[in-house]
């Protein structure tokens, strides 16, 4: 389990970076903390010719707040949010959905970036990006753009970046102060990949009830879905009103399934996401029990 | 813990260079041919270059019917399985000779796939071996009692089918091999990460056709065996033929992804299950119907149906059953051979028996623990010759089961169950499991189970050196159980002397007298037994060499304190022993040498049985099927304990094992015989937090057949864990009447399971309010 | 083969070496620089065998290319020395924290790094911190009471480091 040969390149800055990764063509990779690209190529199922490394580029590990919310440089790692090394405009949600990536291992070296163009929806930050509306920036030779997550990411290892393009910073706006949120990860063992992940985001109203709501759904399908069918089951109650089996039926519907053509894995994968779904909404209450 | 161990992937030679395999990606096929491109014509074996260097080896046995089929070294005309070797390349570096393997091309035409029980059996199922009538290996069947008047007598009857789904083995250091033909002395030298470096000599010599004498094998550290490292594989002998062909050492270093598909495997077991009752709970009878999905191959010298084997031998568990048939049919299908893995059969036997004790409770409406302890062979009926004609030698069966209630303490959890509201979420199960384990078996007992090796025999050679310190070699390779501190112990006992001045070598055979291995908990009773044997008959001699230079009478003296001890006074062993070598003529009348070989071979051949009772605490998450474990405990026997940590660490270990093979570890196939567990990312194994911090009790009744009275403790733990967290899960679900009959007891599973039972409740209910309308 | 040239601190010392680009920072300390503590129990990042330390933090050095490590300063096993680590290898001893060995030295990388940071932690969390190591021997009681031990150790020796101190105020 070795990774094929490659032409390996270590850069100290973006300008650099992207020449590096123009000249290389289609057959260039970009790798940051590679704690999901290198098992990839140990495994031979990758096999780039020419590895562009960010870990040497230290303007892409900057982040700062911004009026609207805060930009977090590609290669910030996992740990630094779990830790609040850099700022957090969401109450918490940032380093909590860190906190949950891998093994601190793992954490301290996977990158923010990484995660999102590498684009795996069993992942946090591909999920949790999309909830939060985050944007990526992208540089390439011909300039930048701002692309919003729930746009980026196309399905497994795949999005709207170009060969030539390179993620320098993640954008993040705050969380209004009466937003909740609750996040749920449902997987076998701690660092296990998920088996479903939702994140619940809205405003309640007096009663505790929501009352807007939005729901993202991981693992699911090969991107992460906003479920709309799910919210519109949901508005106007609480998770309590609800017990998970009721959310079965539109969640079916949100992901595209026949519930009459549904073998027991199916079906059982779905008892998760409804599950998920309602442990994110009973999550984002736990203010309004408190 | 500096970082200084030496496994097979540290050693450094000159010249070393490294293998990689190409191995087959599809689960049956035909080779229509395999292209190499000219450059890498010399780093590239196939098997038609190394045939004339290497015959493969056929595991035979004298079952009756057994067919055997050579394991090939690499393939030839056909492949059976994902993962079989096929050619092999060298280089440099590992990263380089996958280059050199990534270009080799294998023109497979492919062939439907035997995967599991049903397929196999079809009468019109695809051949593994062309030349064989069907998929079997070999069938046994045995009757013992009347069964059918048991089954007319019978209150109850319960017929269960439960499956262990098959598992990896994975120490946590995978198999690797390096091999070296030293040109000028004719010896070839193997390093092999095995727990049978003496099997392994063996094997290579005549594979490759040269006299045992030039051929070394050198068993360095492990990281773990566990049953996965004490077969032949294709690759040791393979790698000694190239080395013999070559001017350099050779290494090949499995990595994960080959050790998910070439390392032997294990369970993969279907049992059927009947069992008769009488009103009370007493049993009357069981029949069982065994089948296991043993592979493509048999390995030497275990044979594909050691499994079956000992499943139906160990069915009859701790219980007074005097009514018993069976039948057994080992399966070739197109998986991966199957090993020996920790416990062999018998977590699969005591899921079954055990299960199904659970369910004539529940049907019965007793405490499933009253159940056992109303049927197990009592003390005062030691030694009880079982329904399969083992020898249980010692011990109180229903005592370890009332104490083992009594450490979980079963009746404040029954109480936690009953006080959570029917409208939680969750529910919390108890559940137990017992077996008798057979230990350190004899070479009848391997005979009986067909095996052409009938391992049985251990040496081990004592010496003391001219400064009175003593090397004890010994036949086993230790590998992490800390036999080098328990063997050590034997001799400082004997000696009265301190641990550290005994050194422990094993692992090497040039070095050590011929042993068997370390496999099936025998270690402490086989190389125990040779090392006391050996001890005492070099303390007879120090002795007497004492009394020659104390000028007392032999029976005067005594060895305390790393002296010879005489009424009069003392001499140390590091004067006895200087005197003794340097100068015998000092010591007229005590004949030369200061060393002692010993064999071991147990008395009694049925060996020495080890029993237990574990308990396990589960809570069972409705809405999703997931089953944590909340609390665990275990009461066992292992006769005198040698040494207390290193028993508890060999139950806690086995524990943790058990515990992944009742929840979480399952190698998946695909309808073409495809793995799709070929990694940890896909094949969960338990972390620190799957395993809850385990109480453990020892009973310790001596064995009246082993030196001092050990009996083995490698394997228990791991045997009863499915069973009992099965029972727990089934209790958890008493309510709906859920079935767990499968392992690993993934969510999906148990869930799915529960649904089922949910809808067939609600079903029943539903007829009985119409029926009362 | 495109060859590169790292420079990184081992233990203290420090290192220039020629190697492929491809080559992972487990490889490098493996096979050119000697350091065999460190084992390859997967090769995918999930055994933790192959943990080290790279700039203060543990890292899987297994999916750690060595070019990234240029200006590093790694510390492996071989090299983990200091009162931390003496209470954690005593407490391995004396719990039975290890049998056969292999995935012990990066089972003492990621306990040493939990001690360090002088955070109570109840065994429940000890388990969570530990659990992206894997050991197939153990059964992880004795490897969980060991780091637990140690790091209440830690704990009350600073504790009374500091008690000291401000006597001497």
């Amino acid at each position: 389990m070795k990774a094929p040969d490659f032409q390996y390149h270590r850069p100290t800055t973006v300008d650099e970076a992207i020449k590096l990764l123009t000249d290389a063509g289609d057959d260039g990779k970009v790798i940051a903390g590679g704690q999901s690209l290198v098992p990839l190529m140990n495994m031979r199922l990758a096999e780039p010719e020419t590895l562009i490394d960010l870990t040497g580029v230290e303007e892409l590990r900057s982040s700062r707040k911004t009026p609207t919310g805060a930009r977090y440089g590609a290669t910030t790692t996992h740990m630094m949010f779990e830790h609040e090394l850099v700022p957090d405009v969401t109450r918490g949600l940032l380093p909590h959905a860190a906190a949950g990536i891998g093994y601190p291992a793992i954490r301290n070296r996977g990158t923010v970036g990484g995660s999102l163009a590498h684009s795996d929806s069993a992942a946090e930050w591909p999920t949790v990006m999309s909830a939060l509306d985050a944007a990526v920036h992208a540089r390439s030779a011909r300039g930048t753009r701002t692309i919003p997550v729930r746009e980026l990411l196309l399905g497994f290892f795949t999005t709207v970046l170009e060969a030539d393009e390179l993620i320098t910073e993640v954008e993040v706006p705050s969380l209004t102060p009466t937003a909740r949120w609750g996040m749920h990860k449902m997987c076998r063992k701690p660092g296990e990949f998920a088996d479903s992940m939702a994140v619940a985001r809205g405003e309640g109203n007096a009663h505790g009830s929501w009352q807007e709501v939005e729901l993202w759904l991981g693992a699911a399908t090969d991107r992460p879905l906003r479920l709309s069918g799910t919210e519109a089951a949901v508005h106007g109650k609480s998770s309590a009103d609800l017990a998970p089996v009721r959310l079965v039926e539109p969640l079916a519907a949100d992901i595209g399934q026949d519930l009459s053509a549904i073998d027991s894995t199916g079906r059982h994968a779905l008892q998760l996401h409804a599950v998920t779904v309602h442990r994110a909404l009973r999550a984002a209450e736990r203010d309004d029990t408190a | 813990m500096a970082g200084r161990g030496y496994f097979v992937a540290d050693i450094q030679l000159p010249g070393l260079r490294e293998v990689a395999f190409v191995r087959s990606q599809v689960a049956h096929g035909r080779i229509r041919g395999i292209s190499v491109p000219q450059t890498d014509r010399e780093a590239v074996w196939t098997a038609a270059r190394l045939g004339p260097f290497a015959e493969p080896l056929t595991a035979t046995s004298t079952l009756e019917g057994f067919r055997a089929a050579a394991l090939p070294n690499l393939a030839e005309d056909k492949v059976r399985y994902v993962g079989e070797p096929v050619a092999l390349a060298i280089a440099g570096t590992r990263a380089e000779a996958e280059d050199v393997a990534a270009r080799v091309g294998v023109d497979l035409e492919p062939l439907p796939a035997v995967v599991d029980f049903a397929a196999a059996l079809a009468p019109d199922a695809p051949k593994v071996h062309d030349d064989w009538p069907d998929n079997i290996f070999a069938t046994t069947a045995g009757e013992v009692g009347e069964v059918d008047a048991a089954a007319r007598e019978a209150d109850v009857t319960v017929t269960r089918e439960y499956t262990l789904h098959r598992q990896a083995v994975v120490p946590l250091e995978t198999r690797g091999v390096i091999a070296h033909y030293n040109r000028s002395t004719g010896e070839l030298v193997v390093w092999s990460s095995t727990q049978t470096p003496h099997m392994i000599r063996d094997m290579i010599a005549l594979q490759l056709g040269m006299e045992a004498r030039s051929v070394r094998v050198i068993a360095t550290d492990m990281g773990g065996g566990f049953g996965a490292k004490c077969s032949v594989y294709p690759e040791e002998i393979t790698l000694a033929a190239i080395a013999t062909q070559v001017d350099h050492p050779v290494r090949w270093v499995e990595d994960r992804s080959e050790a998910q598909v070439a390392s032997t495997q294990a369970r993969d077991h279907r049992h059927r299950i009947t069992a008769y009752a009488a009103a009370d709970g007493t049993l009357l009878g069981v029949e069982a119907d065994i089948l296991v999905n043993s592979g493509a191959y048999s390995v030497h010298p275990w044979t594909a149906t050691m499994d079956a084997t000992m499943a139906s031998a160990m069915i009859p568990g701790p219980y007074r059953l005097h009514n018993y048939r069976f039948r057994t049919r080992s399966l070739a299908s197109n998986k991966t051979p199957s090993g020996p893995y920790r416990g062999v059969a018998r977590p699969a036997a005591a899921f079954s028996i055990e299960r199904t004790i659970d369910e004539l409770a529940h049907e019965l409406g007793m405490e499933p623990y009253e159940v056992r302890i109303k049927n197990m062979v009592r003390s005062e009926e030691m030694p009880y010759v079982s329904a399969a004609n083992k020898v249980y030698d010692s011990g109180d069966y229903p005592e370890a089961v009332r104490r083992a209630t009594a450490l979980i303490e079963h009746d404040a959890w029954r109480k936690r169950q009953r006080a959570l509201p029917a409208s939680a979420r969750r529910r919390i199960g108890i559940g137990y499991g017992s077996f008798t384990e057979q230990t350190a078996h004899g070479c009848l007992e391997w005979a009986a189970r067909g095996l052409a090796v009938t391992i049985g025999t251990e040496g081990a050679r004592l010496a003391m050196d001219a400064t009175g310190s003593f090397t004890l070699s010994v036949g086993i390779k230790t590998h992490g159980q800390g036999s080098e501190t328990t063997l050590a112990q034997v001799v400082s006992e004997v000696f009265d002397v301190d641990l550290d001045h005994v050194t422990v070598s094993h692992g090497d055979t040039a070095m050590t007298p011929r042993g068997d291995g370390t496999f099936a908990s025998r270690t402490m009773v086989m190389a125990g037994g040779a090392t006391h044997g050996a001890a005492l008959a070099l303390a007879e001699k120090v002795k007497r060499i004492g009394a020659v230079l104390l000028d007392e009478p032999v029976d005067n003296t005594v060895l305390r304190d790393h002296a010879v001890v005489g009424k009069k006074d003392s001499v140390t062993y590091a004067r006895l022993a200087k005197e003794f070598l340097f100068t015998p003529d000092h010591v007229p009348g005590v004949e030369a040498g200061l060393e002692v070989t010993h064999y071991y071979r147990p008395e009694v051949q049925t060996g020495a049985f080890t029993y237990a009772t574990q308990v396990a605490v589960v809570e069972v998450d409705l809405d999703t099927g997931a089953v944590k474990l909340l609390d665990y405990a275990a009461v066992e026997d292992c006769g005198t304990v040698v040494n207390p940590r290193i028993v508890d660490g060999q139950i806690i270990g086995g524990i943790a094992q058990g515990i992944g093979n009742a929840l979480l570890e399952e190698i998946v196939h695909d309808a073409d015989g495809q793995p799709k567990s070929t990694s940890f990312l896909d094949y969960l194994l338990p972390g620190a937090t799957e395993v809850p911090h385990i109480k453990i009790e020892h009973m310790a009744t001596p064995s009246p057949h082993t030196a001092f009275g050990v009996k083995g403790a490698g394997e228990g733990g791991a045997i009863p864990p499915p069973a009992a967290i099965a029972n727990a899960v089934r209790d958890a679900l008493r309510e709906y009447g859920t079935q767990v009959n499968e392992t690993p007891m993934t969510p999906e599973r148990v869930w799915t399971a529960l649904q089922l039972s949910a809808t067939t409740a609600e079903a029943s209910n539903q007829a009985t309010r119409e029926a009362t309308r | 083969m495109n060859e590169i040239t790292v420079r990184m601190k081992v233990n203290g010392r420090a290192h220039t070496a020629r190697t492929a680009g491809r080559t992972t920072l487990a490889d490098l300390l493996r096979d050119q620089l000697g350091l065999t503590g460190l084992h390859l129990g997967c090769e995918q990042g999930v055994c933790g065998a192959c943990t080290v330390m790279v700039d203060g933090l543990p890292m899987r050095a297994c999916l750690t290319l060595a070019g990234a490590c240029e200006g590093s300063d790694v510390v492996t096993i071989e090299g983990l020395e200091g009162p931390d680590a003496d209470r954690l290898r005593d407490a391995f001893s004396r719990h039975g924290a290890l049998q056969c060995g292999f995935c012990t030295p990066g089972m003492l990388l990621s306990g040493h790094h939990l001690v360090c940071a002088r955070q109570p932690l109840d065994r429940e969390e000890v388990s969570v911190a530990m659990s992206g190591n894997i050991c197939r021997c153990t059964g992880y009681n004795g490897i969980v009471s060991a780091v637990g031990e140690a790091l209440e150790r830690g704990i009350a020796a600073e504790e009374a480091a500091t008690a000291t101190w401000n006597d001497e105020e």
